[in-house]
C-alpha cells in the first residue's frame, strides 16, 4: 500500500473523544487518525491525560463522549435499530486481540515463565494449539533477543528483559497495531536502548505503533506524527522533524526544555 | 500406664475422630472461604460488607460459645444435629471466616496492574481469575493457610465440651477412673503436638516449595 493509499484508510479514528474522571475533564475532546503502518507518538507532560487517552483507544478507560473508529466500525458501540448500544466489557474482548498493549510497569504474570506469559492467551483466548503456538512464541523470543530465558521467571530478568517479553507476548495474538504506554519509564538508562531497538525494528517492519513516550529522540527518528497533549487536549501536531524543532506554542517550548534537559 | 494401654482403643478411635473432623472442616472452610473471597471480590460492597460483618463475628466469638450454640440451641429451632455435627458445624463456620479473611488478604495482595494487562490480551474476567489471578493467590496465601491450621488444630479439644469424644473427653474420662492425671494429661498433649508437628512440617516443605518455585521471599 503507497503512503498516499494507506492515509485515505485510517485504520484507526478517534473523534471527539472526552474523559472525565471524578469530576475532571482528563479529555477535553480529542481527534486524530492512525495510518496503517504508520507510527504515532503522544508526547506532554505528566497529567495531560496522555495515558488515558492510549486506554481509551483499546477502551480499557471507555470514553465519555466521542468515538473510537476501527477499520471503519465504531469501538464499543452497536447499532440496533436506530440506536446505539453500549457493548458489554466481555463483547470488547475481540477488539482488544487486535491491539496489542504494552505498559510502563510489564504486568508480566509472575508465576508463569517468559514462554508461558507469551503462549498464555494464544491459547486460552485463540484457542490455539500449544504445540503451533510454542514454535511461534520460541521465534518471537529470538526477535526480542531473549531466545536464552524461555524458561526464566519475570522475577529473573531484568527491567529490559521483562519489557521485552511483555512486546513478544503481545505480539503472540498477531495484532494490527501496537499501544506502548511509557514503556521505558521504568527502566534504567542502560535498559532503555535493547527495548527501543526492538520498537524500532517493528516499526520498520511496518507494525502501526500509537505510544506515548519521553524518549525524544526515538519520538524523532521514529514517529512518522507526533501530538502534543497539554491540559486534555492536543496542542500541537504534525511531523517530529517540524514540531519538535521549531514548536509553535510557548508549552511545547517549555515540555521541550524540561525533557531535554 | 495400665490406664494407657487400657484405654488405648479409646484414645485410638478419639485421635482418629479429631484427624477426619479436622480434615472435613479444613477442607470444607477453605472451598467455601476462597470461594466467598472471590464472590466479594467480583460483586463488590453489597456482598463483600455482609462477609465482613460475618467474619468479623465468626472470628471474635469463642470457639465455645459457637458450638454450644449449635449444640444447645440449634435443636431448640428444630435442628438437632448431635454432638459430632455440631462441632463439625460449628468449627467450620469459624473456619469460613478465617479462610474468607486469608483469601481476600491473597487476593489484595496480587498487583492490580496485572489486569490491565489481562484486558488487553482480551481475557475474560473468570479467564483471568482462573489462569492469572488465583494461582498467585494460592501461591501468596500459602503461608498464612498453613500456619493458621497448623495452630488451629488444637482448637478442637473444645469439641469436648459438646460431647465429642474427641481427645480431650477421653483424658478426662481415663482420669476419673485412675489416679494418673498427670501422665494421662501428658499422653493428650503428645497426640495434640504429633497432629501440630505433622501439620508444621507440612507447612514448612509448602513454603519452601512455592517460595523456590516463584522467586517470592528472599531467594532470588
Amino acid at each position: 500500500m503507497t503512503i498516499a493509499a494507506a492515509e485515505k484508510s485510517p485504520i484507526l479514528e478517534v473523534h471527539g473523544v472526552v474523559k472525565r474522571l471524578g469530576g475532571v475533564d482528563i479529555l477535553k475532546g480529542i481527534n486524530f487518525t492512525v495510518a496503517e503502518g504508520s507510527v504515532v507518538a503522544i508526547i506532554g507532560a505528566s497529567g495531560s491525560g496522555k495515558s488515558t487517552l492510549l486506554r481509551c483507544l483499546n477502551m480499557l478507560i471507555v470514553p465519555d463522549d466521542g468515538e473510537i473508529v476501527w477499520k471503519g466500525q465504531r469501538v464499543g458501540w452497536v447499532q440496533k435499530g436506530s440506536t446505539w448500544v453500549r457493548q458489554k466489557e466481555k463483547e470488547l474482548l475481540g477488539y482488544r486481540t487486535q491491539v496489542g498493549m504494552v505498559f510502563q510497569s510489564f504486568n508480566l504474570f509472575p508465576q508463569m515463565t517468559a514462554l508461558e506469559n507469551i503462549i498464555e492467551a494464544p491459547m486460552t483466548v485463540l484457542g490455539r494449539k500449544r504445540s503451533e503456538i510454542e514454535e511461534e512464541a520460541h521465534a518471537l523470543l529470538r526477535k526480542v533477543r531473549l531466545s536464552h530465558r524461555v524458561k526464566a521467571y519475570p522475577h529473573q530478568m531484568s527491567g529490559g528483559e521483562q519489557q521485552r517479553v511483555a512486546i513478544a507476548r503481545a505480539l503472540a495474538m498477531k495484532p494490527k497495531a501496537m499501544l506502548f504506554d511509557e514503556v521505558t519509564s521504568a527502566l534504567d538508562p542502560e535498559l532503555k536502548g535493547e527495548v527501543l531497538t526492538v520498537m524500532r525494528e517493528l516499526a520498520a517492519e511496518g507494525m502501526t505503533m500509537i505510544l506515548v513516550s519521553h524518549e525524544m529522540g526515538f519520538v524523532r527518528h521514529v514517529a512518522d506524527e507526533v501530538l502534543f497533549m497539554h491540559q486534555g487536549i492536543v496542542k500541537e501536531r504534525g511531523n517530529p522533524s517540524d514540531v519538535l524543532v521549531n514548536p509553535a506554542s510557548a508549552e511545547l517550548q517549555a515540555f521541550l526544555q524540561r525533557v531535554t534537559d | 500406664m495400665d490406664v494407657f494401654i487400657a484405654q488405648f482403643p479409646r484414645f485410638l478411635d478419639a485421635t482418629w475422630l479429631t484427624i477426619w473432623m479436622f480434615v472435613l472442616v479444613t477442607t470444607v472452610s477453605t472451598l467455601i472461604g476462597a470461594t466467598l473471597a472471590v464472590l466479594a471480590e467480583w460483586a463488590g460492597k453489597p456482598v463483600s460488607l455482609p462477609l465482613s460483618v460475618y467474619s468479623w463475628v465468626f472470628r471474635g466469638l469463642p470457639e465455645l460459645i459457637v458450638l454450644l450454640g449449635c449444640y444447645l440451641a440449634l435443636p431448640a429451632i428444630g435442628l438437632d444435629l448431635g454432638s459430632v455435627g455440631s462441632a463439625i458445624l460449628g468449627f467450620t463456620l469459624v473456619g469460613i471466616a478465617f479462610q474468607l479473611e486469608i483469601f481476600r488478604a491473597g487476593l489484595n495482595a496480587v498487583d492490580k496492574r496485572i489486569l490491565e494487562a489481562t484486558r488487553a490480551l482480551g481475557m475474560s474476567w473468570w479467564l483471568t481469575m482462573r489462569r492469572v489471578v488465583l494461582p498467585q493467590v494460592i501461591r501468596i496465601a500459602m503461608p498464612a493457610w498453613a500456619t493458621f491450621l497448623a495452630g488451629n488444630v488444637k482448637i478442637f479439644a473444645v469439641a469436648s465440651a459438646v460431647a465429642v469424644t474427641e481427645v480431650m473427653a477421653v483424658t478426662r474420662q481415663a482420669i476419673a477412673v485412675s489416679d494418673q492425671p498427670f501422665f494421662l494429661i501428658m499422653v493428650a498433649a503428645g497426640i495434640y503436638a504429633a497432629i501440630a508437628s505433622i501439620l508444621m512440617v507440612l507447612e514448612a516443605i509448602l513454603s519452601r516449595r512455592f517460595s523456590t518455585r516463584y522467586g517470592l521471599g528472599l531467594r532470588r
